[in-house]
Formats: C-alpha cells, structure tokens, sequence
C-alpha cells in the first residue's frame, strides 16, 4: 500500500474526472461538486484520483484532501490546520494564519504548569461537587486561556479564511472533503454555512473549487440557500458512474489475473450494472485470486 | 471455482458483504491462526500499526512479528491507508467484524482486549503530560530560536494529549457507552480541575460523536445526557453562563429519568444563572436541588455543597442573615464528614458571612480557622490558601496596610506562575480593590494606571469593564464626580458588552450617586427608577429598596419631599434583613432627606446608625462622612460636646485613611514581605526539606522588620517540622505582642502546640525533659481559655513524672486533671495505685472510670479491672455489662479492640462474639483475631459473617480479610473473587489495598494482564502503603515483558516514594537494568534520582548494595551521601562508609569517615563513631569518648548509655554527669535519672 496515490491502479471514472476538470478550469460559475453514493463505491480512490489531477497539473494547482472521518478533532479549527498543511506545499503563502497560530501555541504552551484543583476544597475528590468559590482568580488560568484560546482558535479560523480569499485571487484552489456524513456536529454547521456560504459562493472569492464527497452531503441545505443560484454553482453527482466491461478487463489485467474469459467480464459486466459496488467487486475478485493462490 | 462463479456465488448469498468477509475469515484461518486472529482484532482500533498489533497480541517487544502481520494485513483490500499515518479497515468491514465481537462467545476476549488497547492509550496520554511539561519548561528558549520548529511542538503536544485518550474512549464505547463514560468523566474532572478547557471541550465532542455512532438504546441515550451535562458543566467553568444556562435548562426539560443527573444539572444550572446575576432563578433553582437530594437522598455526599452554593447566593442577594443558616447546614455536613478538606469552603463561606455581617472579630477567627486546617492539614494546597488570602485581605485592608501588604505579597506567591496575562491583571483588579478599601488611593491610582495599559496590550473586555468601575470608584472617592460619572458609563457600556449585569447595575448606581453630587437630579431619577426595576429583576431586593430610597433626594429637589417620605418608607420595609453595608447607605440618604426636611432628630439617629453600621464592616469613608455630618448637625443645634465627640470621631477615622494614603512601604519591609513570600512558596513544595529553609526565610523575613504574620508562619513551620518547642514560642509571642492577631483558633493551637510539644518529649523517653515542658506548659495556659489543653499537658505531666519514678508528683498532676473532669485521668491514677499494690484503690478508680462516656477511657479502663481481678469468663462478662452501661455496644466493641492489642485473645474473643449480633464489625475483628491465631477456619467463617454486614465498607474490609485467609489458605481463585469484591465495595483504604492484592495473586496465576490492570489501579490511588509497592511490581512485570521503558517510567515512581524500602529496591532495579557496557553518566542520573527522593533512600539502598556484596557501589552511593553535608544523613553515612572501609580493610579511610561522623555531633550517630573509632581503628579510647561526652545533650547521654552497655561504667558515669545539672539541657533531667538509676 503507498501513501501516494497510484494512478496506474486507478480504473476509469472518466465522467466525474472531465466534471472536475471543468471545474478547476473555471469554465463556468460550477465551484463545488457534490457527490453523494453509497459506501465501498470508489469516492475516496476517485478523490485520492482528482488530487492527482491537480498536483500533477501544469502549474500544479493547490489542492487538499481531508477525510473529514480521520480528524483528531471535528472542529474548523482542525479542518484548516490539515488544508493549511497541504496548501503550503504549493507555496501558498497563508501569513494571518500562521501569525495567530504561533501566538496560540506560545499561549498553551505558556500556560502549562501543575495548576491545582480550581475549587477551594480541590476538585480531586472523585465524584465530589466542587464549589469554585472566591478562588477564580487565582487558578483561573485555564478558564482565562480557554477564552484565550478558543478565541485564537477563531481568530485562525478567520485569518486562515482571509489567507485563502488572498491566494484564491492568484491561482485556483480545490479542497477535496471526503467522509461528510462523519464531519461532526460542529463541521455539519460550519462548512455549509460559514465556508461554503460566506467563502466559496462569495462571488469576490473566484478561484475555490470544493469537493464534498460522502454517503450524505449537504445538497439540499445548499439548495435552498442559493435557490437560482443553485444550479450554475453547484454540480450534485447522486451515484458515481460504473465500469464498462474494458475497464474490468483492465482491472484484471493490473491485478495478473490471466485466468479469465469474456464469460467471466459479461458476468461481472452485469453485476456491477445491477448495483454491485465497484469496491466489493475488487473485493471479490482480490479474494478469489488470493483463494486460487492458495489452492 | 472461476471467478465469474465466485462472484455469482458472492452475489447470489443473502448477505454478498458478510459471505465475502466470511471467505475472507476462512482463508486466513487457512494460512495461519495468527493472520487470522489479527484480522479480527484490528477491527477493534480506529487506527493501527504494527505497535498497536504489538498491543494486542500482547507482544510489544516481538517486533518482527508485529510488522510482519501488518504486512500480510496490508494484503487486503479493505485495509484504508490513513492520510495522518496508521490503517484502518473499511467502514462496511469494520462494523461487520465489530458485530461479531458484541457475540457472546466473544465478549470475554473483546473486553481483554479492550484494556490492552486502553491502557496503551493511557501509557501514551502518560508519556504527552510528559512532554508537554518538558515542552514548556524549553518553551521560552525554543520559541526565541526557531518560531516554526515551536509551532511544531506545541501542535504536537496538544495531539498528543487528546487523541490517545479519544482512542481510549471510542475503544470504551464498543464495550459499552457507560464505560466510555467513566472514562471520559475520570479524565474529564482533571482536565476540567486543572483548567484545561480546550482539550476537556475536545473530549466531550469527541465522545459524543462516538456514542451517537452507537446502536440506539436506553444507555446511549442516558450516557448522551450525561455528555450534554458535561457540556454545560464546562461552560459554566469557563464563564459562558448564557449558554450553560441554555443547555442545561433544556436538559432538564427532557426530563431526564436519571435522578442523580437532575441533581447535577439543577446544580450547574443555578451556578450559571447566578454567574449572570439571576439570583432569583438561581435561588429557586438550588431549593429545587437541595429538596430533590433530601427527599430521595440521591447524592448525600454532595449535600453540604448544594446549601453552600444557597448560601453563596444570598450573600450576592446581601443577605448574609439568610446565608448564615444555610452555612450552618454545610458546614455541620461537613464536620460529620470527617473529611477535613470539606470544611474549608463552608468556613471560608460563613468568614464571608461574619465579615459582611458587621462580625469582623468573628470573620477573622474563621479564617484563620479556615487557614490553620490548611496549615496543618494541606500545607502543600494552594488554592485554598489563595481563597483565604482574599479574605485576610479584604480585612487587613480595613486595619492595617503594613499587614494588607504582607497579604498581597503573599496572595502574588500564591498566583501559579504562568505565562498567561490576564492572571496578573486580574490580579491589579484585585489590589486596586483592597487599596480603594483602605484609603490608598494613591497606590489605587498609580496601579490603575499600569493595569490600563496591560488591559489595552491584552485586550480583554470583560477586566476591562471590572478595571473602569474601580477608576470610576477611585475619581468618586477623590471628589471627581464629573470624571466619575463619565467613567461609570463607560464601564456600564462595557459591562453590557460582555453581559456583566450585576456590574451594569453597580456601575448605574455609581453613575447616578456622581450625579446627584453634581445636582443633576432628573438624570439620577431616569437612572434610579430603571435601576430599581433592574434589581428587582434580578431579585435583589436589597439594592432595589436602597434605589428606591435614594430617589427620595431627586423627589425633594423637584419639590415634592412627601413623596420622598413615601420612597424612604417603602424603602424601608424592603431593607429588613439586608446587611450593614447597605442599611447604612440606606441611613444615609434617609438622613440626608430628614435633615432637609429640618427633621434634625431623626436625621442624626439615622447618621449615628448610619456610621456605626459602616464601622462595623470597615468601611471607613462613609462612617467618615457620616460621622462629619452628624458634628454639624450637633453644632447646628448648639450641642457642642456632642459635635466635638464627632468630629473628633471623623477626624480620626480620616487620620487614619490620610495615613493610609501616604504610607509608603520602607525597603525593610519590602525585603521582609518578599522573604515571608518566599517562606511561603517553599513551603507549598512537596519536597519535605523545604520546610526548614522556609523557617530560615521566615526568620530572615522577620530580621528585616518585626511583623506579626511572618512570625506566625514560622510558628507554623516550625510545628511541621516537629520543632515544637520553637512553634510554641513563636505564636505566644505573636499572641502576646499582636493584638490583632488574637483570635481563639490561634489559642487553640497554641494550646495544641504547648501538648504536642510534651507529648514529643514524651513518645522520645525523654521523661525529665518532658515534665519540665508540661509543668512550663501549665504556667502558660490560661486557666478558662485553655481547660481542655491544660487537662492533656496535666496528664503528660502525670505521665512524665510517673516514668521518672516520681510517684507522688504523678499522683498529684493526675488529681488535678481528675479534679478538671478528666476520666483518663482516674485510669491513670488506678494504674499507679495498681503499679503501686494499692489494689483496692485501683480497683475502684477503674470501677470509676469504666462507667465514663468516652468509650476508649471506658474499655481501657474495663481491661485494666480484669487485669485486676481474676480473667475469667464472668469477669470479662461484667466488665462488658460495665462499660456497655454508658457507651453502649461501640464501647464494648473498643473494649474488644483494646483486650486484642494487649494480646489477651481469648478475653477479646469472647468480648466480640458477645456484640458481633449488634455490630458485625465485631465479626469482623473477630475474623482477625482468630486469623492471628492461626485459625483460619474460625477466621474465614466470621468475615464471611461480616460480609452479610449492611455497611458496605465493613463488607468490603471483611471481602479483603477474606480474600487475605484464602490466599494464605492457598485457594487463590477464592482469594481473587473476594478481593475483587472488596476492589468493588471496599472504602478508600480497602480498595487500592486489594487491588493490590489482586495484582500480585494474578501474577502469581500467570494472568500479567489481568495483574497489570489492578496493579495500575492500586498504583493510581496515591496510597502510600500499596502505590509504592503497586509501582515496584508493575516495573517487573513490564521488564519481564521486555517494556523497558514504562518499567523504569514505574521505578522511577516508586523511587520517589515515602516507603524507604520500596523506593530503595526501585533504586537497586534502576541500577540493575543497566547494561553492562552502560555510560557512566546513567549510573551517576540514577544515583542522582535516588538523593533526590530521600538520603534515608539513599543509605537503605546502600545496605541492599552492601547486603549482596557490592561493596564498591554502596561505597560509591555513601560517599555521595556524604558528600551532601546534610545534617541528617550525612553523618550516618559516614560512619557505614568507615563500616565498609573497615570491611575492605582500608582503616585510614576509614578512620577519616568514622571523625567526620564523630564531629558532626549527632546525637544518634556520633557516640557509635566513638565506638567505631576506638575498636575498628585503635583511637585512643577515653579522649575520643571525652569528646563526644563534651558535645552534652543527647550525644553524651548515648555515649554513657552504649558504655553502660559495654561495662564502662565509670565513663558512662563521667558522661552523665557532663549533661546532668546543666540548666539549659533539655537532656540533664533524663541524665540525672540515670545517674540515680546506677546509683540504686
């Protein structure tokens, strides 16, 4: 298994490729692509795919993949820090945000020390109410620094947002989120209705594609936010498309299998057509050659 | 099988997934059971790799291994690479193999394995505090250097601490949402106690998301509640109020079936509405919480606390008469609680009360009743003493800037140092506070200045607004009502922004009494009469009535004076029971509006009032004023003596502010204030040999200036080091030369001082010394103060004197404390007449004392009658019916207790077997009676008795005794059950003790893991007893496993603790686990640790080396012992290092050791040096005794006592006589006693 993506191993999906590259050409007013299917279908090979297509574009465009499921964090604060940490690779110069950063983390650094329990009774009592009392000040440090750091916290948040609007004005730039239905309470809020509303349909910012792929993503909301609008901004893709008899051949061919015939492809053909996930095909046909292997 | 078939035959199943994962299943069964097993158990991760295979195939160390399944893992298809590092399996695979966990069949294993991958997120989480506190102790330097690089770390440690626990809580989950929940809330009460608000938010979100991911359920949905609870919980703690309020409030109206929950969130709710001046809603909000925990009696523990947040509220509500009472029911909670900690808040609550009462002796007196807990009990404690340095200064701020001064100095001691600016602006907020109280406007001013420039810098908007109503205050109270009322407005408007409504209300009245200084008398009406509508919704009456009040001046100047009448007479009845503070300014606007209205009478009753009421609760500006204001209305009446009395009366009330206000602090009592501060700091260090370089700060601090305080806290000091003679001189000088600091809790503990002292003595055998402490003790003690105590120093006396074969002088002190009401002291009288032949007596003073209602005098006294008389059955029969009389069956379980310490076993037995039917802790006694005998049927039969007890902590002793006789018994399956029962119910001491237990039958059972998670459970209670032992077993399990690294991480623990053993054999398997080929500079680091935690550490450590036959390296360690010039341990150290010399036949050395020890003049060491010298090395003999003999004291009694004990009586003689007759050695009474004792 690699890290990096292997196009070589990447089969078709040609339709969803040529509506991204559309996108990324800014062809027309489409800025997010909303793809919604079922699970094991093929969205985050096809996502790993489309962030390929832009590193590897002449420039290369900046991009960032966050599978939203596989943040420490669900919170905006954690999104940007994995999209900054991409972004920068392609010398995306995010300054505001990197300012705050180094106060906030001088901030919690700062603030460590073995502070004691808040309550004047001390809090170390297991399951003992503690009453805080007139002690506030005194240990209140953490409470101070929460304030403190949840509001640098939003202030990254902001600044990364300005950075971006800033690098959006120089060259396009395509975040690619994968796992939506496993965002979190907070991101569910946040990405439609601070991110995509007040940035990416932002008609000043011109260069951010977004990708939002999942088993649910939030089409509808972003419907009746834009209404007329809906239509020329978004580009919804309800089921990815299937593979063709040629790309199964394909397939087998990448994985060695030479034991095969067109009976085989027509069955395979037909299954996939008949609602077979691509993902449990590979599934299967991995198992059958590592059963025959053994056999 | 072709593959189109294959897939037909996928497809053609009912479940196409489930068939092919079968396949799967199969295969790898196939290839290998490992392959197999590890497919499953990855499952369970969200993330793994070959460490964490490592975890759960129980083989961390075989690293090979672990990275080859991962390899062959890697093979599948669903195996997800993951974008942050680590794999995890596909969604749909996952959950499928999940499901199958949740099996029955399987549930065993999913739960062990569960707690390997829980305890290796622990270690992890363990190993982040680590490096966070590393991280920021470099913080500084690395974030001048190389701002990125800090960056880096920092993300790293804020990673490193939430996500292994969010593993462990997601691993929790699959078990059950409960477990997630304990969990969570164990870590969660830490973060949030310590501060750690970010990452505790993190926590909860990152639970609920797992546990929302869960089947739906009745214990999801209640652990769901509990999460939103936790949620609200927290922003109460970092003062979001409005949404707390929000959360909370619609938990509650989900109507949650858990009770206990409904008692935790009223609770909360009632904190945020009163952190937003709600104080109706809160008031009604915590009856509701204290009738739902009285009613069904869902939390008793909590009980104290409920009344004490009703208390708290109704002293905001100025209503300290109300808040009294409820005070009182906390705090009488809390006494029966035993627990002393518990006391502190209701007494630092009820100070509060007595202060805003008017009450200030009072106050004061529970404050340092408060503090003397503290002092005693939680010297190390922190926050309570900040809590109690407010309120000293709140007080010293009305009589003493010298002392107030004192106190800051010390409240800023008390601030943890850390790098977060708005703790020292906060802190200016304070001070400005207590400078305005006591007149230093000067000082206010200056800081007011520094602090505004701060607050800019750090721009917070909520100190900020705090920092505008004290410059506002400070131009009020220097006569700038104009710059006064502006300044109120702007904190109104600042207060408003950050929803501070009692601090809008404060500031409106400020506004408006500026004002009305002015004449603008319409504006203060407008202000005053939406003012009054503020506070009453809020619920302060108390302010509304004085709003209402002091529109009556606006009402006379529009000409209308009878309706100032009516406002001041409504006003009135809405006062009733508020406190002084503000029922003088009420006076005072009534005053103002009689005089006006030429009623001169009742304006000055009012002012007379007005100004006692202010006094009362120091506040000296206003009773200043009043006091003015009632001399001109007496001259204006020709009362002449009357006005001069008052004027006098201000005069002196402003001299003394006028002082206040120019008193500059002199650079000796800056010195001193920073040296007492500094005492202070050290004695908040663990480490125990603080304690005596706080002493010399103390003292240093009082060189520069003669200061009350800082005598106090030497006093103080010095009695925790066991220097009681000092301690008690210490705080009689404070008490005789202070008359501020004369209170009845520091008579009290001079008291206690004056005992503890004799009783010190006493316990060392130093008899002679002792009664001439208790008989200087009696002298000392006042009569009608100090009853209590001079009964205790006279039974010492009688003790003391009774050792020194003083029988008459005995007798006497013992008659006095008996003459007092002492029964002890009858027994002790009955015990001298018995040593004496005066039996008949004796008989009947234990006859006395028996029937007395202390139930320990009363059984001791019973044993000593059937000592007296003859032990049989009948007796033992009758002096149970004796002593049960007055105390009870307690009183003949204690007379039980007392016959098995003094080994009379069958008298005991028979004592316990009559009671054990009305207290099965009788069985329980019983049970170890008979275990010490030997019998260890009898003994499992009555603690199987005691495990039907009701008293669930009585079950859980007896479950551990149990478990105790069954591993003795060899039935070590028996032994766990019991003692995983009594890990269950057992009390605090019970149940580390058994996990314990628990740890070391597993490993002999050859369950590591089952033994590793108890060990770490009796590792984490922080019990001194089984912790360091818990810690020492856990290193070997773990070097035996080959985790080198959390084996030493657990000796490096034990090493630190107080059991000398334990930490000495964590030293010797520090050492030992070093390579052969091992750098010098790790033995010197360890070496290094083990001074650290102890010289006493250090020389066992060196008897273990020297035991083996490692002479070379017990030499090494004593050397550097030695080399510490401690007073305590080096000296010891010398003569075992010349011990050794001697052994590896280097005398010379040797001899230079054995002098220094000689020289060191230790009492306990340097007479055994004597010795050493003169037969190891051939010194001459009588000059290297005369020199010790010349010492005096205890060196020259041990040198006559080891003589005596080799034959040299004429020397011992010679020693004793050098001490004995030396008026000031404490030793010459004991040295005399000898002499008499030879002469005999």
């Amino acid at each position: 298994v690699s890290w990096i993506f292997e196009p070589s191993q990447f089969i078709d999906r040609a339709k969803e490729q040529e509506l991204f590259i559309e996108l990324v050409e800014l062809q027309d007013e489409a800025r997010v692509l909303a793809i919604r299917d079922s699970s094991n279908a093929g969205k985050s090979q096809l996502l790993k795919a489309l962030r390929w297509e832009c590193q590897f574009r002449d420039p290369p465009v900046p991009v960032s993949l966050v599978p939203l499921d596989q943040i420490e964090h669900k919170s905006a604060h954690q999104l940007v820090l994995s999209l900054e940490t991409a972004l920068r690779n392609f010398d995306c110069e995010f300054a505001r945000f990197r300012e705050v950063e180094e106060e906030r983390s001088g901030r919690r650094l700062g603030a460590i020390g073995r502070v004691e329990a808040g309550s004047i009774s001390g809090g170390d009592v297991s399951g003992v109410k503690v009453e805080p009392g007139a002690v506030a000040i005194f240990n209140s440090s953490g409470e101070i620094s929460f304030d403190l750091q949840e509001q640098l916290k939003l202030r990254a948040v902001d600044a990364f947002l300005e950075d971006l609007r800033e690098v959006c004005k120089e060259r396009p730039v395509v975040i690619l989120l994968d796992a939506y239905e496993q965002c979190g309470r907070d991101l569910e809020q946040w990405i439609p209705l601070i991110f995509l509303r007040k940035h990416v349909f932002d008609p000043d910012v011109e260069r951010l594609i977004v990708v939002i792929a999942g088993q649910r993503v939030p089409t509808a909301g972003l419907q009746k936010m834009l209404g007329d609008r809906f239509e020329r901004i978004v580009k919804p893709l309800d089921s990815l498309s299937t593979w063709e008899r040629e790309h199964i051949r394909q397939y087998l061919d990448l994985e060695g299998i030479e034991d095969y015939d067109d009976a085989d492809v027509d069955l395979l053909y037909e299954k996939l057509k008949a609602g077979l996930s691509i993902g449990a095909a590979v599934a299967g046909i991995q198992q059958w050659k590592r059963q025959e292997a053994a056999a | 099988v072709r593959l189109g078939g294959f897939i037909e035959s996928l497809d053609q199943s009912e479940d196409p997934d489930r068939a092919l994962l079968d396949h799967v299943l199969e295969e790898a069964d196939r290839r290998s059971p490992e392959l197999a097993a590890a497919v499953r158990f990855c499952a369970l991760p969200r993330r793994f790799d070959s460490e964490i295979i490592g975890v759960l195939r129980g083989t961390p160390e075989d690293t090979e291994r672990n990275a080859a399944l991962l390899q062959q893992l890697l093979d599948y298809p669903f195996v997800r690479v993951r974008e942050k590092g680590g794999y995890v399996y596909h969604d749909s695979v996952r959950a499928q193999l999940l499901a199958d966990w949740q099996h029955d069949e399987r549930r065993g294993m999913l739960e062990d394995l569960t707690w390997r991958l829980v305890r290796h997120h622990e270690e992890t989480h363990a190993r982040a505090v680590q490096a966070e506190e590393d991280a920021a102790r470099v913080s500084t330097i690395v974030q001048e250097a190389s701002p990125a690089r800090f960056r880096q770390i920092a993300a790293a440690v804020e990673t490193g601490l939430s996500e292994p626990l969010m593993e462990a809580i997601s691993q929790l989950a699959l078990l059950s949402p409960k477990s997630a929940l304990g969990f969570l809330h164990d870590y969660l009460e830490s973060y949030l106690d310590r501060g750690r608000f970010s990452t505790s938010r993190a926590l909860i979100s990152a639970s609920r998301d797992v546990v929302i991911a869960l089947p739906e359920g009745d214990e999801r949905a209640s652990v769901l509640d509990w999460l939103e609870f936790e949620e609200g919980l927290m922003l109460v703690r970092v003062e979001q109020p409005a949404d707390a309020e929000e959360k909370l409030a619609s938990l509650l109206a989900s109507d949650p079936s858990d009770d206990r929950l409904r008692y935790w969130t009223l609770g909360e709710l009632g904190q945020a509405q009163r952190s937003q001046f709600e104080l109706r809603e809160a008031i009604e909000t915590f009856e509701k919480e204290v009738a739902l925990n009285e009613d069904r009696q869902v939390d008793p523990v909590n009980l104290p606390i409920s009344y004490l947040r009703l208390a708290r509220t109704y002293l905001l509500m100025d209503r300290p008469d109300l808040a009294s009472a409820h005070v009182a029911t906390s705090l009488a909670a809390a006494e029966e609680s035993g627990d002393l900690a518990q006391l502190l808040s209701p007494l630092e609550v009820r100070a509060q009360c007595e202060l805003e009462a008017g009450r200030r002796a009072d106050g004061f007196d529970t404050t340092m009743r408060a503090l003397d807990v503290v002092r005693t009990e939680l010297r190390t404690r922190r926050a309570p003493r900040a809590a109690l340095n407010r309120l000293l200064a709140h007080y010293f701020a009305g009589t003493s800037v010298e002392l107030l001064d004192t106190l800051l100095g010390e409240g800023d001691a008390l601030v943890a140092a850390l790098d977060n600016p708005l703790v020292p602006l906060r802190r200016h907020v304070e001070k400005i506070d207590w400078f305005l109280q006591s007149g230093q406007l000067r000082r206010a001013r200056a800081l007011a200045a520094v602090a505004e420039s701060e607050v800019e810098t750090v721009g917070s908007d909520a100190v900020r607004a705090e920092l505008s109503y004290r410059k506002a205050d400070l131009a009020r109270l220097e006569g700038s009502f104009e710059e006064a009322a502006e300044e109120f407005a702007e904190c109104d408007a600042a207060a408003s922004r950050v929803g501070r409504a009692d601090l809008v209300a404060y500031a409106r009245r400020g506004r408006a009494l500026a004002l009305s200084r002015q004449g603008r008398w319409g504006e203060v009406d407008d202000l005053l009469e939406g003012l009054e509508q503020t506070w009453r919704t809020h619920g302060h009456d108390g302010f509304a009535a004085l709003a209402r009040a002091e529109r009556a001046g606006a009402a006379r100047h529009r000409g209308d004076p009878a309706q100032g009448d009516r406002l001041l007479s409504e006003a009135g009845v809405g006062l009733e029971g508020a406190g002084p503070a503000l029922r003088a300014d009420f006076l005072r606007a009534l005053a103002e509006h009689e005089a006006a209205c030429g009623r001169l009478a009742a304006a000055g009753s009012a002012l007379a009032e007005s100004a006692r009421l202010s006094e009362s609760v120091g506040r000296r500006v206003p009773a200043a004023e009043a006091r003015s204001m009632l001399a001109a209305l007496a001259a204006a009446e020709g009362g002449w003596t009357e006005a001069d009395a008052e004027a006098r009366a201000a005069a002196g009330l402003l001299r003394e502010l006028a002082e206040s206000n120019d008193y500059e602090q002199s650079p000796e009592r800056e010195a001193g204030d920073r040296y007492n501060a500094d005492g202070l700091r050290a004695l908040l260090s663990d480490d125990p040999t603080t304690l005596a370089s706080a002493i010399g700060l103390f003292r240093a601090a009082l060189e520069h200036a003669p200061n009350p305080w800082y005598r106090l806290n030497s006093a103080y000091a010095a009695a925790a080091l066991g220097d009681w003679g000092a301690a008690v001189d210490a705080l009689a000088e404070v008490l005789d030369e202070s008359p501020e600091m004369r209170c009845s809790t520091l008579r009290r503990r001079l008291a206690e001082f004056h005992v503890a002292r004799g009783r010190a003595l006493l316990d060392g055998g130093w008899h002679g010394a002792a009664a001439d402490a208790f008989a200087d003790s009696l002298e000392r003690l006042d009569r009608s103060d100090h009853a209590e105590a001079r009964l205790r120093c006279l039974l010492g006396l009688g003790d003391s004197l009774r050792l020194a074969q003083d029988v008459d002088g005995s007798a006497a002190a013992y008659r006095e404390a008996e003459a007092g009401g002492s029964a002890r002291a009858t027994l002790r009288l009955g015990e001298l007449m018995a040593e004496h032949g005066d039996r008949d007596a004796a008989v009947e003073a234990f006859r006395d004392a028996a029937r007395s209602e202390d139930t320990e005098v009363a059984a001791e006294s019973a044993i000593r009658l059937t000592e007296l008389l003859e032990d049989s059955p009948e007796e033992v029969d009758r002096a149970v019916e004796l002593v049960r009389s007055t105390g009870g069956p307690e009183a003949a379980l204690t007379l039980g207790n007392g016959l098995a310490a003094r080994g009379r076993t069958r008298a005991a037995g028979q004592v316990y077997g009559t009671v054990q039917s009305e207290l099965p802790e009788a069985s329980l006694r019983l049970g170890e009676l008979r275990r010490d005998e030997g019998d260890l049927a009898a003994a499992r039969a009555a603690f199987e008795r005691a495990r039907t007890a009701p008293d669930r902590v009585i079950r859980g002793a007896a479950a551990a005794r149990l478990g105790e006789v069954l591993r003795a018994e060899d039935d070590l399956h028996g032994a766990v059950e019991a003692f995983r029962e009594a890990a269950d119910l057992g009390d605090e001491d019970a149940q580390p003790w058994a996990a314990l237990q628990l740890g070391e039958i597993l490993l002999g059972l050859g369950s590591p893991r089952e033994a590793e998670y108890w060990l770490q459970l009796a590792a984490s209670r922080d019990d001194p007893l089984v912790s360091p032992r818990a810690l020492l077993h856990l290193g070997d399990l773990m070097a035996a496993s080959l985790r080198r690294s959390p084996a030493q991480d657990a000796y490096r623990r034990a090493l630190t603790s107080a059991d000398v053993e334990v930490s000495a054999l964590a030293g010797l398997r520090l050492l030992d686990a070093l390579p052969a080929d091992a750098p010098a500079s790790l033995r010197d680091e360890i070496v290094a640790a083990v001074l650290r935690s102890g010289g006493q550490t250090a020389l066992r450590l060196a008897d273990l080396l020297a035991d083996r036959g490692d002479r070379e390296a017990a030499q090494g360690l004593l050397r550097r012992v030695e080399e510490l010039d401690d007073d305590l341990y080096a000296p010891d150290a010398a003569l075992r290092l010349g011990e050794l010399l001697v052994e590896a036949g280097d005398r010379e050395e040797a001899r230079s050791f054995y002098r220094r020890a000689l020289e060191s003049e230790d009492g306990t060491v340097a007479p055994d040096a004597a010795l050493r010298l003169i037969d190891d090395t051939d010194e001459p003999a009588e000059e290297t005794v005369e020199r010790v003999i010349e010492f005096g004291g205890l060196s020259a009694v041990r040198m006559g006592d080891l003589l005596r004990e080799r034959g040299d009586h004429e020397l011992a003689k010679r020693a004793y006589r050098h001490v004995a007759g030396v008026e000031r050695d404490p030793f010459a009474p004991d040295a005399e006693r000898r002499l008499s004792d030879d002469t005999s």
